[in-house]
């Protein structure tokens, strides 16, 4: 199993979305979420929109790895949906039973929630589709940096992101080497009773745990002697370079802001 | 030198001393391989050199510096270890980061990184993999990491925990390999614990370890040799003495100076063209 | 012409569209012999023996395990009989244990094949008695146990099930040579009692000492299908599939001589064949 494809989202390419700095991704698409939820008129709607599609289109990522993080959630968006449109108030009524009613606001309540589901889901997807889980581990831990002053152990929470991202693939190799283990031993993992088959899982489960255990407490004594101590400063190989093009799209992020607040105020 | 005085070691929650009164001397720049049966204490004896178990204060010294709760950081600058199982070891996400690992635990300058690294993989001929990730690799891949990762904080005495036994003879013949060129260079102390015969025989000295003692501290030869000896510690001998066995079994008189595989050759090659 | 336990047939194995694992293979593996499976990581080794415990199923061509034939349309439930012949020991197998006791662990497989808790635990109690491990051990847990004793319980949960064919992927891997020579005896021991063995090895010497037959792969492709002598005969085909040949072939091409037919493969045959040599040199001097 291949690290890079964690969650099966990361789509290996060379764009300028991939390239940009993934500190700034992270910062971008939280304000992005943020603005998503200031928006609520048809201009600032559409003005996210045309953001949102410019960038899917410099990530040079096919549309259906897109869609893909749309169409996994889609039952949930359309359920919200429907309740928003059953049960809100307003405008004219269309249709009504009982306390259920379709009305204009209503189906205009729906519609926006629903667009909004999509750009919140479709704006996250930038991030996996354009960003490695090692260069997400990086970020997260400079983000955090900051809390440092509330003295949250900000380094060592790093670590463990980025041991437990190193350790992904290997587990789900021992995962599968159990499995087969225990399926030749007789257990049928896709038949049975819901109860049945809570309990073949005992004999992967244990197996897995001693095995986590184990590993954990050789890997501690590894770490140890290569100098590890979680209380001391450490360096960094790995680092972040802000470059020009991260300040470009920086500015671009501003500028939409500012439109932003405009059409807010026009509308 | 690193020195055992009078080591006295009790695992938590067991009755029984696994040490009781060990002395040894570990000289400087040789291999010293330490042999013995499972539980005879000398993968214990590698953590306590290394610092890795409580010690008693004052019964091991590595080139001076006493192994106890105060100079640990000071110990580990001087210790590179390499342990059994090549997956547990391996911290980063990618070969160089792994090798980084160390460099930044010790602070070392960012930008000074990449030159050490290439210099570490290089060492050990794994600069073509240094982008690779672990699960890419083969267990003698990783186990080659994890030395490059240990000799780029230049250490004066590496340590290997049976560090051979997971691997395929494929594996282990490149470590080892790797292992002869370092003491080619004569600057290291290498203690290598091991079952591996062909690691004992690369080796200047051997410890043979017995129920927490040292029952013989000798070169690889006469450790071999002794079929006795090899038998109680749950070793094998090499092919070559083991031919000779077998060969002397058969009412072939081989002078018994014989002990390695070259001299054996030569002299059969001798008897062949003579009788031949 | 012995009788073959499984016969391969055109087999392929592809995962995904078009990543093949194993392509066009062919060949047979003979009953009651030890049959050694060579082959480097990504050889296809490990996909051809999960083909034969019905683990995976084809892409293309057949697997015919005891008259049983297992092709890309084999149902799920008709893979149940193939799981009763075939007992698949995989590498590091006490990382596989789990239950409280030795003894319900080893009694897991057989119950999963349907056996009531009696007859579970006689073929339990029998598969550990055969390997060795004395009866106080039985109610301890597993995980108490020493890493070689560990290895046979694991050894014995597969045995409970009576297999017709043992596969060992790497059954000494990580043992010290005590617990080696240990292991390798006993499967001596199994293949004496009519078991037929395929053994996935990296070890030349387990294949010069224990071997009846040798099917070596490489790329997902048969390489080679013969005896253990006629492989390491050929330095050409080891040296093309980065194979070593055991000590004693190395060790005899040193040798001003030419060794006689067969080859000798290990320190005992070697020996006595010098012997004959050097001993027959002085009659005649």
């Amino acid at each position: 199993m291949d690290n890079r494809a964690l969650f099966g989202m990361y789509f290996p390419g060379n764009s300028l979305i991939h390239r940009l700095d993934p500190r700034l991704k992270m910062v971008a698409c939280f304000w992005f979420v943020v603005l998503v939820f200031f928006a609520h008129g048809w201009a600032s709607n559409l003005l996210l929109i045309v953001l949102l599609l410019a960038v899917i289109r410099l990530s040079r990522v096919v549309f259906a790895k897109y869609w893909a993080g749309v169409r996994g959630l889609m039952g949930v968006i359309l359920f919200t949906a429907l309740i928003q449109a059953l049960f809100s108030s307003g405008g004219t009524v269309y249709w009504q039973w009982g306390i259920m009613a379709v009305t204009s606001a209503g189906l205009v309540q729906a519609v926006l929630l629903m667009l909004r589901f999509f750009l919140i889901i479709t704006g996250s997807t930038v991030i996996t589709v354009t960003t490695t889980p090692l260069e997400l581990a990086d970020a997260i831990a400079a983000l955090l940096k900051p809390l440092k002053v509330l003295h949250l152990p900000v380094n060592q929470l790093a670590m463990m992101l980025s041991i437990a991202l190193r350790f992904v693939p290997t587990i789900m190799n021992e995962v599968t080497m159990i499995m087969n283990a225990q399926r030749a031993r007789g257990v049928d993992f896709n038949s049975g009773s819901l109860l049945k088959r809570a309990k073949h899982l005992v004999p992967v489960l244990i197996p897995l745990f001693v095995a986590a255990f184990k590993r954990a407490e050789e890997l501690a004594v590894a770490m140890e002697a290569r100098g590890y101590d979680p209380n001391q400063p450490r360096t960094k190989y790995r680092q972040l370079h802000w470059q020009r093009r991260d300040s470009l799209a920086l500015a671009v992020l501003v500028f939409v802001t500012l439109a932003f607040i405009g059409l807010r105020i026009w509308e | 030198m690193i020195s055992v005085e009078k080591l006295t070691f009790t695992y938590p929650h067991q009755e029984a001393a696994l040490f009781e009164d060990l002395s040894l001397t570990i000289p400087d720049h040789q291999w010293v391989a330490i042999v013995g049966r499972n539980g005879s204490g000398k993968s214990t004896l590698a953590r306590l050199i290394a610092g890795l178990l409580p010690t008693p204060a004052g019964t091991i010294t590595v080139n001076g510096l006493p192994v106890d709760e105060d100079h640990l950081a000071a110990l580990h600058q001087q210790l590179g270890f390499v342990f059994q199982n090549p997956d547990n070891q391996f911290v980063g996400a990618t070969v160089a980061d792994d090798v980084a690992f160390g460099l930044e635990n010790r602070r070392v300058a960012p930008q000074k990184m990449p030159t050490i690294i290439e210099r570490a993989l290089a060492q050990v001929r794994m600069t073509p993999f240094k982008a690779a990730r672990p699960e890419e690799l083969s267990g003698g891949q990783k186990q080659r990491v994890a030395l490059a990762g240990a000799l780029a904080l230049k250490p004066a005495v590496l340590i290997l925990d049976e560090a051979t036994s997971m691997l395929d003879p494929q594996g282990r013949g490149e470590v080892l390999s790797q292992l002869a060129s370092l003491r080619q260079q004569g600057e290291l102390t290498i203690i290598s614990i091991t079952h591996d015969p062909a690691e004992v025989a690369l080796a200047d000295q051997v410890i043979v370890l017995d129920q927490g003692q040292v029952r013989r501290q000798d070169s690889p030869e006469r450790v071999l040799t002794d079929v006795a000896l090899v038998e109680a510690v749950g070793l094998v001998q090499p092919f070559a003495l083991r031919l000779k066995a077998a060969l002397q079994a058969q009412g072939v008189a081989v002078p018994a100076t014989i002990t390695t595989e070259g001299e054996l050759v030569q002299w059969l090659n001798q008897q062949l063209n003579t009788r031949g | 012409m012995v009788e073959p336990a499984v016969e391969y047939a055109g087999l392929g194995f592809a995962y995904g569209a078009d990543r093949w694992a194993l392509r066009e293979l062919s060949t047979t593996i003979p009953a009651g012999q030890l049959t050694a499976l060579i082959g480097h990581t990504g050889s296809g080794k490990s996909t051809l023996m999960e083909l034969t415990d019905g683990l995976l199923l084809p892409t293309s061509g057949t697997v015919t395990v005891f008259g049983q034939q297992i092709t890309a349309a084999t149902k799920k439930k008709e893979l149940a009989p193939l799981r009763k012949k075939v007992g698949f020991v995989f590498q590091f197998p006490e990382h596989q244990l789990f239950a409280d006791s030795v003894l319900a662990d080893v009694m897991f497989g057989p119950q999963n094949l349907g056996a009531n808790p009696t007859s579970a635990k006689e073929a339990a109690t029998a598969a550990l008695t055969r390997l060795g491990l004395p009866a106080a051990l039985f109610d301890r847990s597993p995980f108490e146990l020493s890493g070689g004793q560990q290895r046979r319980v694991a050894l014995a949960g597969v045995l409970a099930m009576n297999p017709q064919l043992l596969i060992l992927d790497e059954p000494t891997a990580g043992l010290d040579p005590t617990g080696q020579a240990e292991l390798l005896s006993l499967i001596t021991e199994l293949k004496a009692q009519g078991l037929t063995i395929i053994m996935i090895t990296h070890q030349m010497e387990q294949v010069a000492r224990l071997a009846d037959t040798v099917r070596v792969l490489d790329g997902g492709q048969l390489v080679f299908a013969g005896t253990p002598a006629d492989l390491f005969a050929q330095p050409d085909l080891l040296a093309a599939h980065h194979l070593t040949p055991p000590a004693a072939v190395t060790f005899a091409k040193q040798l001003d001589w030419a060794a006689a037919d067969p080859q000798p493969l290990t320190a005992a045959t070697l020996a006595a064949q010098l012997a004959k040599q050097l001993k027959g040199g002085t009659g005649n001097g």
